[in-house]
């Protein structure tokens, strides 16, 4: 008997303007569709405008300028003005990484990982506290990649992650292709640290793809997680565990940037998501209670 | 003012005219000749104003709960059932489902019509069946009645109004300018009368041209013979589709022929078919009229469309700002299917 993902579990894609024509050309194969909120609230023609996709097809708003693991307090006016987009746009829900963006009045330009410490656990927990009640909703929050083992750390990436999210009571985002590269660039077993996070938590999972790039004369080969390429096997094979370990409904959504390729690439990388969600479930061992992994 | 309801619509119309009637009915006696005239001509262009203000007040600006996704809609909803037959054409051609050879037409695969869904695309392929010329069958109200779904859901949705149905309130409410405006005449005639003054044809010519001008408003006489225009609804959401596809007229020559992606119906069906790539916009240069035969690097196919823009807002010029919308794009021939109202 062939198996089936879930019906409960939802795969889709993030908007580009590049992606629409194919987004609203397939919209019976993609449950839901997820906006990057910065790229929108420059205008507010283009807030009107992803109302307007919202009223389309399920929509999650995935910020990425917060800085919710900063050791500072996000500035409230960044909070209101997110608040007010997603209350005007109406989001099914809004998602954040687990990174700093800005420090000492710098802003960074990229998704930093915090120095994974007992400290951060609690600048974080109370960034994300306020920005649920700011916003009127809990955030999931998302893994990040790294390409430094962040300065200063005494707790392991699972670790920090696992007690920002106990701390929070926030369901997770579960960045595959994240997790992927950080387990090639740190050399540690992507499957032990799933067993290591609280999957009971995730909600939604980010699948992308990366590039292979060598560092110098060292031999050295890092992961660059650019979203550019289709998501590896590897991925894939995270997918299915992820989905073997938990019970509740999982969003899949692939992220693509650039070089886009025909629309059937990306419905075919969907499909391949779905297969390996339900080869997932397909392996959770029923119990009296249910199914169990 | 946002939103406002017929009834209140209708209450405001009436009470400026009530004021405006009673104001001037008030100083009639005190004033007369060229600035009886003047203040008259003000009371016209403000009943004029009030009854455009209240009709876009009345007009819904949010897009209605659905799904608004399909090219050919949107396509009807910018530039008509013209624009919408071109795209459906195009998307057929581009699908090798009809072939194009110039203005020639024909069915490219036996039994294609079997192998469409939208019965628009059906339509015109047992229209065009073994050949037929694009020029005659495109205008052919054959071909214009099988867009009649796709104005059906426009309508419902309240994307679009149609002559009949925006009659009612409005014709209530350019009746009660027109009556204040009599009112204040037929005073002014007596009066006049009353003192032996006979110099009343300014007056006469001022209030005809008033009854023309409220009754030609929007809402009033002119939507029986105006055609199809869109609401507020329809310019928000066809200016929020062309923010959401964001530069795709700039990233026009980078769709393939038959690349199997709606890009192209996309494209033409929000920016016109000036906007259509280098490959297609030949084929559509050879489907005008000859009489329309656009200028280099445009094809107007809108230039022989009824449709009303009329109702345009401000919106849809803006969202045209950044595109390939623009004037000189446009090449002055409306081929940007309504963006340039």
């Amino acid at each position: 008997m062939a198996v089936e993902a879930d019906s409960r579990d939802r795969f889709g894609i993030g908007y580009r303007p590049e992606l629409l024509a194919g987004i609203l050309a397939n919209l019976d194969r993609l449950d839901i569709v997820e906006a990057v909120a910065d790229d929108f609230l420059d205008h507010g023609m283009h807030l009107r405008a992803l109302r307007t996709l919202a009223g389309q097809v399920p929509l999650t708003l995935h910020g990425v300028s917060l800085g919710l693991a900063g050791a500072c307090p996000v500035e409230a006016k960044r909070l209101e003005a997110f608040a007010r987009w997603v209350d005007f746009v109406r989001p099914e829900s809004w998602t954040e990484h687990l990174a700093f963006v800005r420090a000492g009045g710098i802003e960074i330009g990229h998704l930093a990982a915090p120095p994974r410490r007992p400290a951060t656990v609690e600048s974080a927990a109370r960034n994300v506290a306020r920005a649920a009640r700011v916003i009127g909703a809990m955030p999931c929050l998302e893994n990040v990649a790294t390409l430094i083992d962040p300065p200063c750390s005494t707790m392991s990436e699972t670790q920090w992650v696992g007690d920002v999210l106990r701390a929070t009571g926030a369901p997770l985002l579960l960045d595959l292709h994240n997790l992927h590269a950080n387990a090639h660039n740190f050399a540690f077993d992507a499957r032990t640290y799933l067993e290591s996070l609280p999957l009971h938590t995730a909600r939604y999972v980010h699948i992308a793809g990366g590039r292979r790039v060598s560092l110098g004369n060292t031999g050295r080969v890092r992961i660059i997680d650019d979203h550019l390429h289709e998501a590896p096997a590897a991925v894939f094979e995270l997918l299915a565990v992820v989905a073997e370990r938990t019970s509740q409904s999982l969003t899949v959504i692939l992220e693509r940037d650039g070089k886009y390729p025909d629309f059937r690439v990306l419905l075919d990388e969907l499909d391949r998501a779905r297969t390996a969600v339900a080869v997932g479930r397909g392996r959770r061992v029923p119990t009296s209670r249910g199914v169990a992994a | 003012m946002s939103g406002l309801s017929q009834r209140a619509a209708t209450a405001v119309t009436a009470v400026v005219a009530l004021a405006g009637t009673a104001t001037i009915l008030a100083v009639e006696s005190l004033v007369s000749g060229p600035p009886f005239l003047a203040i008259y001509a003000a009371l016209i262009a403000v009943l004029c104003g009030v009854l455009r203000v209240v009709a876009r007040q009345t007009d819904p600006a949010e897009v209605p709960p659905g799904q608004w996704t399909d090219p050919y809609l949107l396509a009807y909803l910018s530039g008509g059932p013209d624009l919408a037959l071109r795209t459906v054409a195009l998307s057929l051609v581009d699908r090798g489902l009809l072939h194009a050879n110039g203005p020639a037409l024909s069915v490219a695969v036996p039994g294609a019509a079997a192998l469409v869904q939208r019965p628009v695309e059906q339509r015109l392929l047992q229209v065009v069946g073994a050949g037929a010329d694009a020029r005659s069958i495109l205008q052919s109200g054959t071909l214009h009645d099988g867009c009649e779904d796709i104005q059906r859901q426009l309508r419902q949705a309240r994307l679009i109004e149609i002559g009949p149905a925006r009659l009612g309130s409005g014709l209530l409410r350019s009746g009660i300018a027109a009556t204040a405006l009599l009112m204040v005449a037929v005073a002014r005639i007596v009066l006049a009368a009353s003192r032996g003054q006979h110099k009343i044809g300014y007056l006469i010519a001022l209030t005809l041209l008033g009854l023309v001008l409220v009754f030609s408003s929007k809402g009033g006489w002119s939507s029986l013979v105006s055609g199809p225009s869109r609401t507020r609804a329809g310019e928000t959401l066809l200016a929020d589709m062309r923010q959401l596809f964001g530069t795709l007229p700039l990233r026009a020559g980078q769709i393939q022929p038959g690349g199997g992606t709606s890009e192209l119906s996309f494209l033409v069906a929000l920016y016109g078919l000036a906007a259509a790539p280098a490959f297609a916009s030949s084929t559509l240069q050879s489907w005008m009229p000859p009489a329309h035969v656009a200028p280099a690097g445009m094809a107007g196919a809108e230039s022989s469309s009824s449709w009303d823009t009329s109702g345009s807002s401000s919106s849809s010029s803006s969202s045209c700002s950044s595109s390939s919308c623009s004037s000189s794009s446009c090449g002055g021939g409306g081929g940007c299917g309504g963006c340039g109202s």
